[in-house]
């Protein structure tokens, strides 16, 4: 399995950070009106409000003034977070966020004054999700989920977790010795069936 | 937006994570233009502009020294990301890659493709006290010296160890040593036969 830590070259890190948010302006801020496609001059004015990738903020955050206001993105303000308290298991990752944990984490490491409780949150909804996912995989028959409410990290611990129990069944069905074709091949060929077919 | 045809080049990378995508030389290029607009625009506002009012200028000079450092960013994630692939591409495709997949490849890629390949059958070489060993073979425990395999495809001769050259024909069934035939099941020819 993927490292859960992420680092410079991680894919999925790159594009939760991509996600945005929705922040106000407080402050003028000169030359950025790029930023903003409403805008009429190259200056951002005061109590603009616009949805930002979470990069983009990051940097504004940094600068000693603090031009902006942050609000939590939908999938982690008060009333999902409540939601969740209630029951994770009902919650459509796929449509909500799909990098739930990954921008969570990141959520969490940026010093917002949430922070410490989507910190909270991430291991709770993980806790009561985890049965649900781990379910799913140990017995599921066929190799598509018809409803998938899974988050990436979630749907890649199943894929794992599923290869494993197939693996398993055919051990103790047939014994294992068989070698396999590989699984690049495999997709590879998949894609140009028909050639191979004629 | 600065960035978004860097992130589309990830966002590629990930909707295919078993197959390696065409290298888009274009939007490489744009990335890298679009950098080269950020760092031109970033070096005329400190030109210009004379020490005192700097201050003024540092959000949007922030931003976009930002912007650069995420465009590279996501650059380099996409070319690491692309070798990963590739070099699985060696252990599973075998030292030839299938002509369609080789047009995916970047000039600079299939270099390294073919360095890594190198590099590989040298340190094989070099191990096994003085007779090589082949890595790509016993991937799995073996059980038995032959298999019973089926040809799914036309592959034509193949060279035994011992000297023996063996036509392979399209479902014909064979019976081989396994060091001859691991590599061409894992490459998809042959399909080893399960006798319950």
């Amino acid at each position: 399995m993927k490292l859960c830590r992420s680092h410079y070259f991680d894919l999925e890190d790159i594009l939760a950070s991509h996600e945005t948010m929705p922040a106000t302006f407080t402050e003028e801020v000169k030359g950025l009106g790029f930023l903003d496609p409403g805008a009429v001059t190259d200056n951002i004015t005061p109590k603009t409000k616009l949805e930002l990738p979470f990069w983009i903020l990051q940097v504004l955050l940094q600068l000693p003034n603090k031009p902006v206001t942050v609000e939590l993105p939908k999938a982690f303000n008060a009333t999902h977070r409540d939601i969740f308290s209630a029951d994770a298991c009902i919650v459509d990752f796929n449509k909500l966020c799909k990098f739930f944990y990954t921008f969570g984490k990141i959520l969490a490491r940026a010093k917002l004054k949430e922070s410490p409780e989507i910190k909270k949150m991430l291991v709770e909804t993980f806790k009561q999700r985890f049965r649900y996912v781990f379910d799913l995989s140990q017995n599921v028959e066929t190799e598509k989920l018809a409803s998938d409410k899974m988050d990436r990290m979630e749907r890649e611990l199943y894929n794992e977790s599923r290869t494993a129990q197939v693996r398993l069944n055919q051990w103790m069905s047939v014994g294992i010795g068989t070698i396999q074709a590989a699984s690049m091949i495999v997709n590879h060929r998949k894609r140009k069936l028909t050639v191979f077919e004629l | 937006m600065f960035t978004e045809k860097a992130v589309d080049l990830l966002k590629e990378l990930d909707r295919c994570p078993d197959t390696l995508p065409p290298y888009h030389e274009k939007m490489v290029r744009a990335v890298l233009d679009e950098m080269n607009i950020l760092f031109e625009k970033n070096v005329e506002v400190l030109n210009s502009s004379v020490s005192d009012n700097l201050g003024e200028f540092m959000p949007v000079l922030k931003f976009r020294h930002a912007a650069l450092e995420r465009n590279k960013r996501c650059l380099m994630a996409y070319f690491w990301n692309r070798l990963l692939k590739i070099r699985q591409m060696r252990w599973e495709f075998g030292r030839i890659l299938p002509p369609d997949v080789k047009s995916n490849l970047s000039e600079a890629e299939v270099n390294w493709f073919n360095n890594y390949s190198k590099i590989l059958a040298n340190y094989m070489k070099s191990i096994g006290q003085g007779c090589g060993l082949n890595l790509l073979q016993n991937m799995d425990p073996p059980k038995s010296l032959y298999l019973e395999v089926r040809c799914l495809a036309d592959h034509g001769e193949i060279k035994m160890e011992n000297g023996e050259v063996i036509c392979l024909q399209k479902n014909h069934l064979y019976l081989l040593p396994r060091s001859a035939c691991e590599m061409l099941i894992r490459q998809g020819i042959l399909e080893q036969v399960v006798s319950f």
